[in-house]
């Protein structure tokens, strides 16, 4: 089974947020990101058609879209790279794009291309001396971040003998490079192993709980919802879907349930307290359904009556993926509405 | 700080594809040719037969051009190529002889009538003809002797050796039946210095010998200078650093990258230019390290220390600037290098042929109030004034290394003041005259403007634009 589809009941793993970066904003739940009605019009193209969203500060956000829905447009304006056709956005309280609001900010961006006659470490110098580091803190970070994406050894090599899973990394080291409070990822895991992707993983939690505020676009929704707090659903350049991802996946309640081995699982039994039951996973776990006001806690203690071991109990959740392709086209490969393809489900 | 590191980024960039090591060997190399010239003080005696025997119609022959054209018109002597030699030169004066320049001369001058055809003599009209058939010798060295006098020929040679000062001719007797003898005499020459000379200037120290006219130091140096270094040098520098820099703003325009750097806290227009600068100290950097090799080569070897062409590392990297703000400009709308290069081409070819042409038929008939009343000229002067002014800072260049040598090479000695004076004066003269219809400030001034549009334009476009 995929964990990423359970979340035990048990505890949740991540840590809260603690924040002390931006005191000003530390006051009351003062968003980091306001996007209100944004439209953004490439010519004819209508790339975002009046956008609102918030990010809240200290939570990890990831921004789910398909290809050309408008992921990357959205980052592109809330950092001054492209301009808004209009609406508004603010960030860190200021209007978006100022070079104020931009020295406090990293960004990854996808596609990118580092000029590749500099090597990590030459690259991150430039990086720092652009947002004004002190020469040793400037050291000290690039020496801490090169150890973190793991490219320590590599450092004094020139780019182009980069693997492309190495430029990633790298592109993660210079996204966190001055500590920066808010963090923009555009793809981050995009050509990284699986190792790899859990480090960016753990790593992304462990900037989490420093207070930074980080703001994810992918397409990997298992990733995205092993480490988002909150997403937003972007179609065609609308808003479709925005909301914590707990709420979010929630929905439907089932859980799966498990026995010690040997011991045979009373299925008739099960189905006549008025349960509907299915058996998963080699009839090693089963899937029961609740109707509308119904509680686990009777089969748990018609198990335990029948002196039955219980060795597994989850609630089984809707996954974001389920979610994401109930909501958007499901199916659709690209940006194209294909005939006869399935209408959304607003 | 930021300036710095994208200059060093610039740096970083060149020094990557080893463009900028390339540029500064070919300087060097540059320089090192220049200082490997050396140049010979000419003897005396080289001089004289040179500015004696040189005819533009016959330059292989020892013939005079105003002996022939003087004997030309008269039947007897017509067509018959007189040759002139000198012979039994000798200095009459007690002076050093390492300064050939303050001497007095004595020398015959012999005018010979050939009587040879074929290989050995010279020939005049259809080849193997005697220019002397059906000619009585005796008569027609009667003819030369009375056309060639010795007013006539003072008259000539105070021209032709215009270095000589106190020329005095006396015809001798005869002495043989087909020559006529004079005996030149002089006194002092107006050469005051070794720098004005004249000189035999020798490639790879010495080896060498550059087949030259007749030419003094300072003249020679003005060559190099002018049209050597001012002329096909400064055209190759900066046509090089056009290629050489076309790809900069491109690289940092492009897709992947650009975001990189827009995200920095560094405003668009300040990237924009400190990009541009970066570009603009890679081309001084060059020219410096050229120029200063050069200034020091010719220096070393000649004691002239040309200061001009230490400005002229400033001219050439402002007249840089002209063709690499479109460069910047285009490469800012098309992101593309090649589009950039050939953008910045098609106008210096525009600025090349408009300066060129502008100097020959509107620069030169400027006074004939009555083609300078023409449309045309007008429209042509007009369009030229607003162009920007790369050619006329190429003018305007020669005319201070002229200016610069000249002064270098004058003497300072009291006692030819007054003969210096004149000089100078007819000298800035003839400048003046030369140059009247440029001046830097103007074409500074144009140029700047033009500059500052290209560059507006491109700051305005950079920092309104999408990436
Ligand atoms: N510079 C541009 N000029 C014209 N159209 C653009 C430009 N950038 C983006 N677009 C258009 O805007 C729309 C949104 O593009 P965007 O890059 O934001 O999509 P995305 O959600 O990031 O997609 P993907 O998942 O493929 O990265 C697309 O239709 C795209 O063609
Ligand atoms: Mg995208």
């Amino acid at each position: 089974m995929d964990p990423s589809h359970d979340s035990h009941i048990s505890a949740d793993p991540r840590p809260a947020p603690r924040s002390d970066r931006f005191p000003a904003l530390q006051a009351g739940r003062h968003p980091v990101v306001e996007v209100r009605d944004l439209v953004k019009e490439y010519g004819k193209i209508r790339a975002l058609k009046g956008v609102s969203l918030s990010v809240q500060r200290g939570e990890i956000f990831g921004l789910l879209g398909q290809n050309g829905a408008g992921k990357t447009t959205m980052i592109k304006i809330l950092l001054g790279i492209a301009r808004l056709t209009s609406g508004e956005a603010e960030m860190l309280g200021e209007p978006c794009g100022t070079a104020r609001v931009r020295k406090q900010i990293g960004y990854l961006p996808e596609d990118h291309r580092f000029p590749d006659y500099h090597s990590a470490n030459s690259l991150l110098d430039f990086y720092g001396s652009l947002v004004e580091m002190p020469r040793a803190l400037k050291q000290k970070r690039i020496e801490e971040c090169l150890k973190i994406v793991g490219l320590t050894d590599r450092q004094h090599y020139k780019i182009r003998t980069y693997s492309k899973g190495m430029k990633q990394r790298l592109g993660i080291a210079q996204a966190m490079l001055h500590s920066p409070g808010l963090i923009f990822l555009d793809e981050p895991t995009d050509g990284v192993d699986p190792v790899g992707r859990r480090e960016i993983r753990d790593l992304l939690m462990e900037m989490k709980s420093q207070g930074t505020t980080i703001f994810v676009n992918s397409h990997l929704l298992g990733e995205v919802e092993l480490i988002c707090d909150r997403v937003a659903i972007l179609q065609r350049g609308e808003l479709i879907r925005e909301g914590d991802i707990k709420s979010l996946t929630e929905k439907r309640g089932y859980y799966l349930v498990g026995l010690a081995p040997n011991q045979t699982f009373p299925e008739a039994e099960v189905a006549a307290l008025g349960y509907e039951v299915r058996a998963a996973a080699n009839r090693e776990r089963w899937e029961i359904s609740l109707r509308e006001g119904q509680s686990i806690d009777p089969v748990v203690d018609f198990l335990r009556s029948r002196q039955l071991s219980l060795r597994h109990l989850s609630e089984k959740r809707q996954s974001l993926e389920d979610l994401f392709l109930q909501t958007v086209d499901a199916a659709e490969p690209g940006v194209d509405r294909r005939p006869g393809g399935r209408q959304p489900a607003r | 700080m930021k300036f710095l590191a994208i200059l060093k980024d610039s740096l970083r960039e060149t020094l990557d594809v080893k463009l900028f090591y390339a540029m500064v060997l070919l300087s060097l190399l540059v320089s090192l040719f220049v200082a490997s010239v050396v140049y010979k003080p000419q003897p005396i005696d080289e001089q004289i037969k040179g500015s004696l025997t040189f005819s533009p119609l016959r330059p292989t022959e020892n013939v005079n051009f105003d002996i022939l054209m003087r004997l030309a018109p008269n039947p007897e002597t017509q067509g018959i190529p007189v040759m002139v030699q000198m012979e039994d030169l000798q200095r009459t004066d007690q002076g050093p002889a390492n300064q050939p320049w303050v001497g007095n001369y004595d020398f015959t001058l012999v005018l010979k009538i050939p009587h040879e055809t074929g290989q050995r003599g010279p020939r005049m009209g259809p080849q193997g003809r005697n220019p002397l058939e059906g000619k009585n010798e005796a008569e027609v060295l009667a003819a030369v002797r009375k056309e060639i006098t010795s007013d006539f020929l003072e008259e000539t040679l105070s021209r032709r050796l215009s270095f000589l000062k106190g020329v005095k001719v006396k015809t001798l007797p005869a002495t043989e039946k087909d020559q006529v003898d004079y005996r030149v005499s002089s006194e002092g020459t107006t050469i005051t210095t070794a720098k004005a000379w004249f000189h035999q200037p020798a490639l790879f120290f010495g080896l060498v010998d550059v087949p030259i006219p007749l030419m003094t130091l300072g003249d020679i140096v003005t060559f190099l200078g002018d049209y050597v270094i001012g002329g096909f040098g400064a055209m190759v520098t900066i046509l090089l650093s056009i290629v050489m820099t076309a790809s900069f703003l491109p690289n940092m325009l492009s897709k992947g990258s650009v975001d990189l750097l827009l995200v920095k806290p560094i405003n668009r227009v300040s990237l924009f230019v400190y990009k541009f600068l970066g570009g603009l100290t890679f081309m001084f950097l060059n020219t410096v390290v050229i120029m200063v090799g050069i200034w020091l080569g010719i220096g070393v070897r000649t004691g002239l220390w040309v200061d001009a062409f230490l400005v002229c590392i400033l001219v050439y990297t402002f007249q840089f600037m002209i063709f690499y703000s479109v460069s910047a400009v285009t490469a800012v709308f098309t992101r593309s290098a090649i589009v950039a290069i050939l953008a910045s081409f098609t106008l210096w070819i525009v600025l090349f042929a408009v300066g060129w042409t502008h100097w020959i038929f509107v620069e030169a008939q400027r006074d004939n109030t009555e083609y300078s009343r023409k449309w045309g000229f007008v429209l042509y002067d007009g369009v030229k004034a607003v162009l920007p002014r790369y050619k006329d800072l190429d003018w305007l260049t020669s005319r201070m290394i002229r200016h610069d040598l000249f002064q270098l090479t004058r003497s300072t000695e009291e006692k030819n003041k007054a003969q210096e004076e004149e000089n100078t004066r007819r000298f800035n003269e003839s400048l003046d005259k030369t140059y009247k219809g440029y001046n830097w400030t103007s074409s500074l001034a144009v140029s700047s403007v033009f500059i500052a549009l290209m560059l507006g334009l491109a700051c305005w476009r950079f920092s309104t634009r999408d990436y």
